[in-house]
Parts: C-alpha cells; structure tokens; sequence
C-alpha cells in the first residue's frame, strides 16, 4: 500500500502546486494581518477542478508557510504576520535588535521543520488515539486550559507581575466587549455597530505590535545612537545547530501536537505555553524577553507542530482542529470528500497520502524558507525613513482587510497609541495580547460548564483532566512569586 | 517623570478605570436570562480584580518609595529620563505625536477619499515629517505603494475602496 | 544591489503566480462569449460593466461562504465580469446586513443572506434593518433541521429522552439561532427539563456531542450525514413539514409525526438595496437562477446536501413575513 500512496503523490502536479501554495502561504503569512486562513479561502475556489490530493497540497502548502512566513515580520520588525508568532517576536524582535536577525529567522526555520515533521509523525503513528482523547475535552477542559493558558501572564509580565496582571485585565475587558457569547447581550459596544462583533484579534495584534512599534522608531529615527537592525557575519546557522535545544524541541513540539489535535485551539495558545514552558526550565530564564535563542525555537517548534495536529481530528472524526483546517473542510466538501471515520476507513491510502504529503511540504518549507530568508533580510537595509510609510500602509490594509472594514483599522491605531503609553509607562503588551485571545475561550467555556452542571462550581475540580489544569495553572501563577521569596531567604 | 510618578500615574489610571467600570456594569449590560452566570459576571470579576491589582500596586509603589532614600532615587530618576526632558527629548515626543495623528487621519480618510488618494497623502507627510529629502526615495515608496495595490487587488482580491 | 535582484526574483515569481490564476481565467472566457449571447437582449442594459461584488456575513470556509464562493465562480462565466466575494462576519450577519442598507444601489453589490437574519435576530435585540430595505434577488438553498443525539446518550426516540428521568442537556450553533429555537420549542411543548448550550459554531455543537459533553443537538444533514451513518449520532426527528426525501434521511420522522407540529428550517437568499433599478434587480433573478441552475452548483449542492430552492422575490418576502410572526412570538416568552 505505501507504494500506492507513494505513486499518487509523487507527480509533477503535485511539486508544482505544493511549492506554489508554500510560497503564496509564506508571502501572505508575512503580511501583516493577512493569514494563511484568509489565502486558503481564497484558494478555495481554484481547487474546485483539481485532483484532491493535488489540492489539499496546496493548501496544506499554504496553511504551513503561513505559520512560518508570519515569524519573518514578528522577527525582523517586531509584527507578527499571524497571532501564531506573536511569542516570537517576543525574542526573535530582540535578537534582531541585537544584530542577530539571520540567526533569529535561520533557527526559526529549522524549529518549524522539526516542529512541523514531528506532528506529521504523530499523525501518521497514534492519530485515531490521539483524537478520542481530543474529544475529552468539553467545556469544563476547555476552561480550565484557557485558565492555564491565562497564567503564563505572570511569567512574560517582564520585571513587574503585578503590572503584568494588570494589563491582563485590561486585556480581558476588551475580550468582552461585543455580544455576550451566551445570552448575545451586548456588552460595552455603545451604539456602535462594529463593535457588536467584538474586537477582533488581529486589530489587536498588529496594532499593540507594529504599530506601537512604528510610533517608537518614529521617536527614535534621527537618534543615531539605535543601532539599525545588522546582520552580523557568519548568519547562517545549519540546520544542526538547533537540535542543541533537543529538549526544548521535543516539548514544545508535543505541546504544539497536544493543542493542535484539541478543536478550537489554535497555534497562537501553542506557541505562548511553549515559550512559558521552555522559560520556565530553562538554564538562562532571565535572557527570555531579551533575545533568547531557545526562545524562538520553543514558540516557532510549538506553532508548526499544531500543523500536523489541527489534520488529526480532521481526518479521523472530521472536526477540524483550528480555523484553517475548518476551511479545508469546505475544500473537501467541494471535491466530494467528506473527512471523518468512515474516509479514514474506507480511503485509507488517500488519508496515508495527505499525511505523507504533510511530510513534503515541510521538506519543500525548509528550502523555500532559506531562499526567501535572504530576500527578506535584503528588505531591511532599507532605511527606516523610507520604510516606515510603506508599514503603515501595509499595516493599515492589513486589519482592514480581515473584514473589509475601516473601522478595525481604526481599531488598530487606537490599540497602538495606546500601547505606546503603556510601554512609556513600563507596562509589558504581551499580556494583554494573551488574555484578548484567550478571555473568550475561558469565559464562554466557564459559563457553559455551569449551564451544563446547573451552577455547581465543583464540575471544574471533579472531572480529573481539568482538575490537573487548574492545579498546574495555580502553581504556575505563583511560582515566580515563590521562587522571589525563597532566593531571599 | 521619574519612576515613581509614573507608577503612581499608571496605578491611579487602572485603579479609576476599574472603579468606572464596575459602575457601568449595571447600566449598560442588561440582565442575562440564563442562571446567575450571566453577561455581567466576568466583567464584575474584571473590574473588581483591576481595582485590588492597581490599589496593590499603588500601596507597594508608595511603600517602597518611602522606604529607600529619597534623594538618591530622585537623582537616578533624572539621569536616567532626563533625555526625555531635553530639547532633542521633547522634538522626539512631539514627532511621535504628529506621526499618530497622520496615521489617525490616514485610517479616518482611507474609505472616503479612496485607497490611492489617502495613502498618497499620509505617506507623503510621513515622509517629510522624517525629513526625506532625495527625490528618488519618495518615488520608490509610490512605486511600492502602487505595487502593494496591485498586488492586493489582483492576486489577493482583496477590495481596497 | 542585491536588494535590487531579490525584489526582480521576487516579482517574477509573484508575476508568475498571476499567470497561474490568469490562465485559469483564460478557460471561461471561450465560453463568456457564447453565455453573453444569450442573454444579449437583456445586455442592451449596459450591465454589468464592472465586476459585482457579493457579501457574504459571515466567515471565510464556514459553509455561507463556501456557497458565496461556488456561485462567484460559476458566475463570472454567466455575468462576463469579475465576482469578487468579501466577508464580513460577526453578530449573527447583523454587522454586514446594516452596512448593507447604506450600499449604493447600483446593482454591483449584492448581500447574501440567511432567514434568521430576518426572522430571529431583530427580536433578540434593536437592530437597524428590515426587510423593507432590501429587495429580495432570489432564493438559494434550504437546510432542514435534524435533532440528533449522541450515542452514549442512550437516547434513540423522545420516549426515551422521557424515560431518562434527568434533565437533558442539548446543543445548537449560535444564540438565537433557528437551531436553539426549535429545540426550545420542543422541550417546552413536551414538558421535558432541559438546559441549552450555545456554541460558536457547527464544529463546536457537534465535538461536544461526539465527545458526550452534551446529550442532544440539532443541525444540518450535511454536517451530520457521516456520523449519522456511523452510528456515532442517532437522528431523532426533522423539524419541517415532510421527511427528507433523499436516501440516507427518509427514515427520520418529522417532529409532525412525531406529535409535535414544529417546522423550521434555514434557509438562505440573495438581497439587494431596495432602490436598484428594476431593469437590473429582473435580470440578476434571471441570471442568478441560471447559476444555481448550472449542474456545477449542483453537484456542490449535493456535496454540501443542500436542497435547492429558488423562490422567487415574492415568496420570499412571504416566507420571510410568515416566519418572522412565528419565531416572535416564540421569543417574547
């Protein structure tokens, strides 16, 4: 059989479409506020007189470019192309900062193949496994994983946790202004319509992001003690190089598996409790903000191994594992092809197909990836005087384009003023990112619970996977406070 | 503004904002049909927790400061921002402001005016306010510019006003 | 230097990407010709000379869009121009529906648009918009309403959901959806206790029935077909007037039958502005009922299980009155 499968998938076509969807996705990823979600969409479309496995290629091919092209902006000016990277231009921004952009983006790329070929592995060995464990998960896990995923505030809270919670709040409030998810009351949108919706992440983002960023280069532009964004020397790091961070790979690469195969989570939570993960064990903590190498290899391995993982509830039950894969969906549905038991019973080569082919694609990423690396990298010897209008524009277009709407690029500019202060003020943004991506998932999914247990809180601690959650989510919330008080003593 | 005065600042900000918050609570939200969980009760939480985080943190502030010499922070403070205050310090700020008000007016203006008319302007005055002088610079950003538009429009159609 | 040739490679590539979505244009454009023709006499009306734009209120790869998107490309062969499809999600399609209203009404905007719109979200709350700012183009598709139960729910018939002697949690997509209400509906008339869960989506509703974190949910048969099939979900009952005709639904009674007269299905259409000419607003019915008409949208239809139904600009400003006065009275309770 696995010459049948191989037969299918090794043909021209096949090359030709995967490249052409790795190169799109990458491009598109690296844009920011456009997502491999919005281009598989657009894509959709163009699939519809394809070979199947030809499409799913392609789109495949789009889907993991566009995690990995939106670590190249975070990196190399400080804007995450998709929430995915946003942990990495925590330290990816950092190392650029410090001349060592070429390495940043170098052993991103490794991490994402390594991240990338490791779900593939798990997809192909343990994926109907996997998946009934994955379908564990109601709205008690899904809370209590949303709480743990709100703790990892404190650690990126910077020198201050206090400020760090404080901008979690903040956070929080903006996460709960549109409709009510259960009742669809609206909350705090005033007679706004736009705002009924909520406020989209990505507004957010590039805004707390770039455009925070934008106003401080603007500030600092004709202070030529800002050392520009070099690239040193020797830039090139093998692939080798990264497998030194072996432990840190494997981590959080199955964290990434783990939240990947969970439906409805997505790369953006990998990555972050990747990060948090690795900070956490790491020899050097104190260089996590600052520039740290392991840094980006745990957010980057984290957010390419949800690639593998988001197919495995696809593939096997037929509930997809994050927004791109729900989009695949339809573009199966189109070919006639129905993910779900019966597909991965009755095609199987057609399922072992996709997942070698899953294989490919990061194979092809890696080549792709050190070819555009190099053009990317030529981008910012253009001096920042020049650059900074064409960002803005870019920028703009960008939380436009998620909904056609001005009015989030307004958004976008509002959330940037306000970061600026902010930063003036020394308070960290990441954890006002987190909580705005994470406040739906907990409160939406805690109201549910209580609905379904007639309001006894006790559900959260007598059912075993959240009751585990909560505890680690405890203990992580006051680690840092305990490991303060135990150095001074 | 030294440290402490900015902590003091940001404290009393959140510390207000929480305060609003839990009034308006009531008042804007109506009540929720389903059990007691309802749409006002992760607000309560987040305005109540935003009041004892930034009256902690302004307690801590004023404590700490009290207990370490006052003199010497103030004389670190100074060194330390006085860049800030400086003349070069304030022209940075004010160009910061103007910049945020270009970008402001870009956003406001880019469905009225339409995508090629507003982005000229904001890009142009972004320019001049970074003192760009070589001609050609300002042609490689509306050539980019012009690219970036067909780039969207035609291979992304993505509908730019 | 080097900045210079990595921008050539790279616009050469993104040139060549234009080429592969342009030949693909190529094809149609043979065709163009000849579907052009027959609507030449209708064509004298100048239109449509730019490319037209279909809004689709809700989010990219949901199966709205998957349906905007299917007709935008069948559609470029029958209109000769452009269609271009721009999402604009959020509040149930109220957002995009209250732009919609200040659309110009040229005829080059049309909104697609789902009866719940219409018919359950303005009692959920004040919205700007009525069906009196719109003029209906054509229906497209009806969706009936399955209840379905999960398997390790023990639940096979609403007898057993009386023998079960606890309070029956059920699941549906979206607050206020036609889903919620006609599983409400039901469990009021039969007296049973029962706790209703929101999801944001289809996916969702139905991981948490697979996954037994709820007892009952209710959705469309497509999304349901395979596990229906598998035997991971048991069908209950359809919400409308007659069984499902096609082969793998005809065994499931409908509420009717089953004693409780609860008919609801979803069912979506296009609309534009109110004040397009009728010149225009007559030839997009006539060219929209050729492309749902193509055997292309067809056989998505079918892949989808979507039912078909064209109703003209009439009926569904029928349809839409007689729901409306139903599902309010439903909600004032």
């Amino acid at each position: 059989m696995i010459l049948e499968v191989l037969k299918t998938l090794f043909t021209p076509m096949n090359f030709l479409f995967l490249n052409v969807g790795l190169f799109s996705g990458i491009i598109v990823g690296a844009l920011p506020g456009l997502t491999g979600t919005m281009c598989i969409a657009l894509l959709l479309p163009l699939t519809y007189g394809m070979n199947s496995i030809t499409s799913m290629l392609l789109l495949l091919g789009v889907y993991c470019g566009g995690i990995f092209g939106g670590s190249i902006t975070a990196i190399l000016i400080n804007t995450p192309g998709t929430p995915a990277s946003a942990a990495t231009a925590l330290d990816g921004y950092a190392m650029a900062k410090k001349g060592q952009a070429g390495r940043a983006l170098h052993t991103a790329l490794s991490a994402s193949i390594v991240g990338g070929l490791f779900s593939t592995f798990v997809l192909l060995v343990a994926a109907p496994a996997i998946a009934s464990f994955a379908l564990k998960f109601g709205p008690v896990e899904y809370f209590a994983l949303g709480v743990f995923g709100l703790t990892i505030i404190s650690s990126v809270g910077g020198d201050s946790i206090l400020k760090g919670l404080m901008m979690g709040m903040a956070g929080l409030f903006v996460s709960t202004i549109g409709l009510d998810p259960i009742d669809g009351i609206p909350r705090f949108s005033g007679n706004i319509t736009e705002l009924l919706g909520g406020i989209k992440i990505i507004p957010a983002l590039i805004g707390l992001f770039a455009i925070t960023e934008i106003l401080n280069k603007g500030r600092n532009i004709f202070n030529t003690s800002e050392t520009p964004i070099q690239i040193e020397g020797k830039t090139k790091t093998r692939f080798i190089d990264v497998l030194k961070y072996k432990m840190v790979l494997l981590k959080s690469s199955i964290l990434g598996v783990f939240i990947g195969a969970v439906p409805g989570t997505g790369a953006a939570i990998a990555s972050f409790l990747a990060y948090n993960e690795a900070k956490r064990t790491s020899k050097t903590p104190e260089e996590f903000g600052r520039g740290s190498e392991e840094a980006v290899v745990a957010s980057e391995a984290a957010n390419n191994a949800v690639t593998g993982a988001t197919l495995i509830p696809l593939l096997t039950l037929g509930i997809p594992g994050d927004t791109n894969t729900a989009v695949l969906i339809g573009a199966l549905t189109m070919q006639g092809i129905i993910p779900g038991p019966q597909l991965f019973v009755e095609q199987r080569s057609w399922v072992y197909a996709i997942m070698f082919g899953l294989i490919l694609v990061n194979l092809f990423m890696y080549v792709q990836g050190k070819f555009l690396i190099k053009s990317f990298i030529n981008v910012t010897k253009v001096p920042s005087n020049v650059m900074i209008p064409v960002l803005i524009v870019l920028c703009v277009i960008g939380a436009y384009a998620v909904n056609n709407n001005t009015f989030d690029a307004l958004l976008m500019i509002i959330f940037g003023i306000f970061g600026y202060l902010m930063l003036k003020l020394k308070f960290p943004l990441t954890p006002m990112v987190i909580a705005i991506v994470l406040g739906p998932m907990v409160e939406s999914n805690m109201r549910r619970a209580l609905i379904l247990s007639k309001g006894s809180w006790s559900i959260f601690v007598t059912r075993p996977i959240s009751c585990v959650f909560l505890i680690i989510a405890v203990l992580m919330l006051f680690l840092p406070l305990i490991k303060k008080y135990l150095i001074r003593s | 503004m030294s440290d402490y005065q900015k902590n003091m600042l940001s404290g009393a900000i959140f510390f207000l904002f929480g305060i609003v918050l839990l009034f308006a609570i009531p008042f804007t939200i109506q009540q929720g049909n389903l059990s007691a969980v309802g749409p006002r009760a992760f607000p309560n939480f987040i305005g109540y927790t935003m009041v004892f985080l930034s009256g902690a943190h302004l307690v801590i502030t004023f404590i700490s400061n009290k207990l370490s010499s006052k003199k010497t922070n103030e004389k670190d403070d100074v060194i330390k921002n006085g860049k800030e205050c400086s003349s070069q310090g304030l022209k940075d700020e004010i160009r910061v402001i103007v910049l945020g008000i270009i970008m402001l007016l870009y956003v406001l203006t880019f469905e009225n005016l339409g995508f090629f008319a507003s982005t000229f302007i904001a890009s142009t005055l972004s320019l001049i306010l970074f003192k760009v002088h070589k001609w050609y610079h300002y042609l490689a950003v509306y050539g980019s510019i012009t690219l970036i538009y067909l780039g969207f429009t035609k291979l992304l159609f993505v509908m730019l006003p | 230097m080097k900045k210079l040739v990595s921008i050539l490679l790279v616009l050469t590539m993104v040139i060549a990407l234009a080429g592969c979505s342009s030949t693909k244009e190529k094809e149609p454009s043979t065709q163009t010709t000849e579907q052009a023709k027959e609507t030449e006499t209708v064509k004298s009306l100048d239109f449509p000379k730019n490319p037209i734009t279909i809004i689709c209120p809700w989010a990219a790869g949901g199966s709205s869009d998957s349906m905007v998107r299917a007709i935008a490309e069948i559609g470029k062969e029958y209109f000769g121009v452009a269609v271009n499809v721009v999402n604009k999600d959020g509040a149930g399609g109220t957002i995009a529906t209250t732009e919609f209203k200040n659309t110009k009404a040229d005829g080059y905007t049309i909104c697609l648009e789902a009866v719940g719109v219409f018919t359950t979200q303005p009692f959920m709350r004040e919205v700007q918009y009525s069906m009196d700012d719109f003029k209906p183009v054509i229906g497209l598709t009806t969706e009936p309403i399955i209840m379905v139960a999960g398997k390790q729910s023990g639940i096979t018939s609403i007898d057993d959901m009386k023998a079960l002697g606890r309070s029956i949690s059920y699941g549906f997509s979206g607050t206020g959806s036609l889903p919620q209400l006609a599983q409400e509906k039901f469990f009021q008339d039969s007296g049973l206790e029962a706790e209703g869960v929101p999801f944001e989506g289809s996916a969702p509703t139905l991981t948490a029935l697979l996954g037994s974190h709820i007892d009952i949910g209710a959705a469309h048969p497509g999304e349901i077909l395979q596990y229906v099939e598998s035997g991971d979900l048991i069908p209950i009952g359809v919400f409308s007037q007659e069984r499902d005709s096609r082969e793998a639904f005809k065994n499931i009674p409908t509420f009717k039958e089953l004693g409780y007269d609860i008919d609801m299905s979803v069912w979506k259409f296009l609309i534009i502005p109110k004040d397009v000419p009728d010149e225009v607003s007559a030839y997009l019915t006539e060219t929209m009922g050729k492309i749902i008409a193509d055997e292309k949208f067809i056989e998505f239809a079918n892949n989808s299980n979507l039912m078909i139904t064209p109703y003209t600009p009439e009926e569904v400003i029928q349809k839409v009155a007689d729901e409306a006065a139903v599902n309010k009275e439903l909600l004032a309770k």
